[in-house]
């Protein structure tokens, strides 16, 4: 079985939400996941940090997550910013063109602060 | 050669994963390529259990395993539904955007990890996928 967690917690003045996902993310952990961003979205929380430094893999399952949540976050006038994601998993965004469509960011202070603007 | 038989469940994918870097490690095949063979198998594999399965559990999934010189090769048998490789299309992600689809890249990945990809139906009433990497030490593609 996949290792897979997954925490949330909210920036009161931006109302950005950290979504910190650690583990695998595949076929079997995504939709623990999707349900997060779907719950997430539907309580109104559309600016959505993913913290992927402790994300070890990502297969296009994983992907696909937040792929299919972007529309619905981006007319509520929020996006999804992805932070920190290590070499193997920032491959596989740029091999699918993440990194075209998305801000990648350092850390989570940089992401809030995007959110600033 | 190494020869693994799992059912289509999710829950062995991390063990086929698994398998793969230790088959692989034995064999000095490089971490960064290592990365790009398991995700290019977990793809496959969940194509299996999603498409050719239909989530079906309990299926047979064969996967074969093979280091020949400097090219690994990974054959992939099941019973399910076949599909045309051929006419999977590149995906578009800003199109997907809009369409809230959250899937359709796996083939795209497999695509561009493996060096040559084959799938064809057999005769003895299986799918047959073969994956083939070009093993270069210590370096991306």
């Amino acid at each position: 079985m996949s290792k897979f967690n997954v925490s949330t917690s909210t920036d009161e003045e931006t109302l950005a939400t950290i979504v910190r996902a650690e583990g695998s993310l595949d076929g079997e952990t995504v939709p623990h996941l999707r349900k997060v961003l779907v719950d997430l979205i539907e309580e109104g929380h559309c600016k959505l940090i993913i913290d992927m430094e402790k994300l070890a893999y990502i297969s296009s399952a994983g992907v696909g997550a937040f792929i299919g949540v972007t529309k619905r976050v981006r007319e509520e006038k929020g996006d999804l910013i992805f932070v920190a994601p290590t070499p193997s998993v920032y491959n596989v965004l740029d091999l699918l063109g993440l990194t075209k469509l998305f801000k990648i960011v350092d850390d989570c202070q940089k992401a809030i602060a995007e959110f600033q603007k | 050669m190494k020869e693994i038989k799992i059912l289509s469940n999710t829950k062995n994918l991390a063990k086929v994963r698994r398998l793969l870097s230790q088959f692989l490690l034995k064999r000095g095949v490089c971490l960064r390529q290592i990365d790009e063979i398991k995700l290019a198998v977990d793809e496959a594999i969940t194509n299996i259990i999603e498409h050719a399965y239909q989530f079906h559990k309990g299926k047979e999934i064969y996967i074969q395993l093979k280091l020949d010189e400097n090219r690994f090769y990974a054959t992939l048998h099941d019973r399910g539904r076949s599909f045309a490789l051929e006419k999977v299309p590149e995906p578009h992600l800003e199109k997907y955007i809009l369409e809230e689809r959250d899937g359709g890249l796996g083939v795209f990945l497999i695509r561009n990890l493996m060096d040559k990809v084959t799938y064809c139906h057999r005769e003895g009433g299986y799918n047959e996928m073969v994956m083939v990497k070009q093993l270069k030490g210590g370096e991306w593609r």
